[in-house]
């Protein structure tokens, strides 16, 4: 690689030696009635092409609504139809049972109100301390 | 490496702008583009013009496209060469480098020497001295571009330069 990085007097020799071809104007002018930037754009045949292709799709979607509107039975849609408007019931609930006026408790708090008392759920007699409550519960431990 | 920031200038000045970016890389290429048809595929002029029209139609007719090139010089050379190989195997007609010598001036003659010993050398020998030392690429660059590996590249330069020296009977 080294002995290709140094020039060969033959190298510069040969680089010396310009070819005479030249670029003629008929290729410049031939590129230049090819280059997009000189074409307007409905002039060209593939950007017509995709309008033509986009014109026919959307042209084909309408004509396929008008199709089917066409077909549809001339029933009037249920969310045209106005909804009845129901007025509130503002009349009292009907009273099943209620309590007589001259005492306020149900029939069964009046009963339980007479009775006897059959027990006692006081817990005045209950255990103090912890000796007391094992000798009290001593058959539930 | 100033024709590599060339080459980059010359592909910015082109994203930027596609209409001037294109003028100044016709400017900088087609007459080297056209010689290099000519002289490594023996084109006729004619055939090497097409051949260049062919690559470079691209950079006119697609700008969004072929900004994104990296490597200018190596792209032109590239394409070009898949249009002349296309034409390569047709009938060759036209003026060919060996009739050059007909032009006037001293300098002309030697140009038609170099054109004429550059047409004696197999192809491969002849496209890889033709683009290293006129189309100022690198080893590297000609090897991705014939699709063979460096050392390959470097001997067929080594062959095709002795050959030259000795069509030539060139003495320093």
């Amino acid at each position: 690689m080294e002995s290709m990085n140094n020039k060969d007097p033959f190298e510069s020799f040969l680089e010396k030696q310009s070819f005479s071809e030249k670029a003629s104007d008929s290729l410049r002018s031939r590129l230049e009635t090819s280059a997009s930037w000189n074409r307007p754009w409905w002039k060209n045949p593939t950007t017509i092409a995709f309008m033509a292709a986009c014109l026919i799709v959307v042209v084909s979607f309408l004509l396929l609504l008008v199709a089917r509107s066409a077909t549809k039975p001339l029933v009037k849609p249920m969310a045209e139809q106005v909804p009845v408007f129901e007025e509130p019931v503002s009349t009292p609930p009907e009273i099943i049972a209620q309590n007589g006026k001259s005492s306020p408790l149900s029939p069964f708090q009046q009963h339980l109100e007479d009775a006897e008392p059959e027990f006692n759920l006081s817990f005045i007699d209950r255990p103090v301390n912890f000796m007391q409550a094992r000798r009290e519960y001593a058959d539930l431990i | 490496m100033k024709t590599e920031n060339t080459n980059e200038n010359l592909i910015s000045e082109y994203a930027k702008d596609p209409k001037r970016g294109f003028e100044q890389i016709y400017r900088t290429f087609a007459d080297r583009l056209v010689q290099y048809a000519v002289h490594s595929f023996r084109l006729s002029a004619e055939e090497g013009e097409d051949a260049v029209h062919e690559a470079l139609l691209p950079w006119v007719q697609d700008p969004l496209k072929m900004r994104e090139v990296k490597n200018l010089r190596a792209y032109l050379y590239a394409s070009l060469r898949n249009a002349c190989l296309k034409r390569a195997g047709q009938a060759r007609s036209g003026v060919m480098p060996e009739d050059m010598a007909a032009a006037e001036g001293p300098d002309i003659h030697l140009q038609a020497d170099v054109a004429n010993a550059l047409s004696r050398l197999p192809e491969d020998q002849r496209e890889t001295v033709y683009l290293k030392i006129w189309g100022d690429m690198t080893f590297a660059e000609i090897a991705e571009l014939q699709n063979v590996n460096l050392q390959t590249v470097a001997s067929r330069y080594r062959y095709a330069l002795a050959k030259l020296k000795e069509i030539l009977q060139w003495n320093p």
